[in-house]
């Protein structure tokens, strides 16, 4: 019973959370500026870190004030209800990024063209970090207990009810733990897939 | 993998997903922060973008048009700090939601006998030396002082001017936080000047590596307007409107100018 009223604190918790989610992607969207600070402070090193990465710490800073500003500007063109919008924005963000490696192999005036072997392989790559910091951002989301089922469900060969029943859990509660993960995971790789080259 | 085929109904969004689950490293989760400043510069441009912007979302393809018109906006458009500082933040702004061609309704006024018109200017910008006497005041004390300077000169804005720094007392000059990038030009670092006292925020800015099409420009500083004294053969400049661009009005340029009340659509 005690186990089951957690849980059921949880479920409140987490719904809350994504309650203000929401509200702050609303008042995004709809132009409010605190909201935009929020949403800046919320994903700013997340977009940073990809940044970073895959274009260095001196070109990293720009790179991500501008997918943040086309964020800003195209705020109307994302929809809270069909992807997160962590994802979005690294998916505005792998776009700079490959746009910003094209550039340079073709001006080569760029010092930076010296290093840029081949934009396409590049620009995969920068494509598959994107996807992956996504995903570590969506697993990262989830509370503890989720997260370590959801990697359960992809890394061991636990059924569902082999994780229950390690656990001491319910089957119901694993089942809808990993299901409510995926959808988050899910979720936040929409948001990236529904980015486009703003 | 024992994961439920109701969890997944498709089967290749379950191959996607778990493909990048099982390829994630520690190194996807390490998180780095920009520094602060990262966020006064962007809040600058979203300030400037909210006031200079108002009702073109034609331009950008998102019918928002007048969107931005709507009282409830206009009310929430409370004075920031950000937005009090940008006035003197961005010397020009290049947004592709400018460009000439997605004007309307714009009639150049009428053109004097020694004047040019801002719409017969360029866009993408030039870059033009200058041979009028430019000077920088502020009360009794000379800033900069040349006739060797040069200015640019871009559709619909009147000319911004840069002066070599030879020619300016860099003694009242000191670096401020913060920088600006224009896809033209590079990376803008700004200066506040500081005389008999005063401190001028972010009066001057300058690109100290530009591209090379800017290269002339390099460490040349231009100045503000407002609310130094700028002056052009002894003619004293007005900023241009908008209060956040960089062009000097004089009676040498004819309009009307990016920036004025009615200019949104450009």
């Amino acid at each position: 019973m005690k186990v089951l009223e957690r849980l059921a604190m949880v479920d409140r918790t987490v719904s809350l959370r994504e309650d203000a989610d929401e509200s702050l992607e609303g008042r995004f969207r709809s132009g409010d500026e605190s909201a935009m600070e929020a949403v800046y402070r919320q994903h700013g090193s997340l977009v940073y870190s990809l940044c970073r990465r895959t274009l260095g710490p001196e070109r990293a800073e720009d790179t991500t004030q501008e997918v943040f500003f086309a964020a800003w500007k195209s705020r109307e063109r994302y929809d809270p209800e069909s992807g997160a919008l962590a994802g979005w924005l690294v998916g505005i963000a792998r776009f700079k990024i490959i746009d910003l490696y094209r550039v340079e192999q073709r001006n080569p005036l760029a010092p930076e063209a010296a290093q840029a072997v081949d934009v396409g392989v590049e620009s995969a790559g920068v494509e598959e970090m994107a996807q992956r910091m996504v995903i570590a951002e969506a697993l990262g989301s989830l509370s503890e207990r989720s997260r370590r089922l959801v990697e359960h469900a992809f890394f061991d060969d636990l059924t569902h009810g082999q994780i229950a029943e390690r656990y001491g859990m319910p089957l119901g509660t694993v089942k809808s733990d990993i299901r409510r993960g995926l959808q988050r995971l899910r979720n936040h790789l929409e948001g990236f897939d529904r980015a486009a080259r703003f | 993998m024992p994961l439920d085929s109701d969890d997944f109904p498709d089967p290749r969004e379950r191959q996607r997903l778990s493909a990048l689950v099982l390829a994630v490293t520690d190194d996807d989760s390490v998180r780095h922060e920009p520094s602060p400043d990262l966020w006064d510069s962007l809040a600058n441009r979203i300030a400037g973008d909210s006031r200079v912007d108002v009702g073109r979302g034609d331009a950008i393809g998102l019918g928002r048009e007048g969107d931005a018109l709507h009282p409830r906006r206009a009310l929430r458009r409370r004075p920031t700090h950000a937005r009090l500082r940008s006035q003197y933040l961005q010397p020009h702004r290049h947004t592709p939601a400018m460009t000439v061609g997605r004007r309307r309704h714009v009639v150049p006024d009428a053109v004097g006998p020694n004047q040019e018109s801002v719409w017969d200017y360029p866009r993408p910008p030039r870059l033009e030396p200058v041979r009028q006497r430019l000077q920088i005041s502020w009360g009794s004390t000379a800033i900069a002082d040349t006739r060797v300077g040069f200015r640019i000169v871009e559709t619909a804005h009147p000319p911004t001017y840069y002066l070599p720094p030879g020619d300016c007392d860099l003694g009242l000059l000191t670096a401020s936080s913060g920088s600006s990038f224009c896809e033209w030009k590079g990376h803008a670092a700004y200066f506040d000047v500081t005389v008999a006292g005063d401190l001028i925020r972010r009066a001057a800015w300058s690109y100290p590596d530009p591209t090379p099409a800017f290269e002339p420009i390099r460490n040349h500083l231009a100045f503000y307007p407002a609310p130094l004294v700028c002056s052009v053969d002894g003619e004293r400049a007005t900023p241009q409107p908008g209060e956040f661009y960089g062009g000097w009005v004089t009676s040498g340029v004819a309009g009307p100018f990016k920036g004025s009340p009615g200019t949104e659509h450009w």
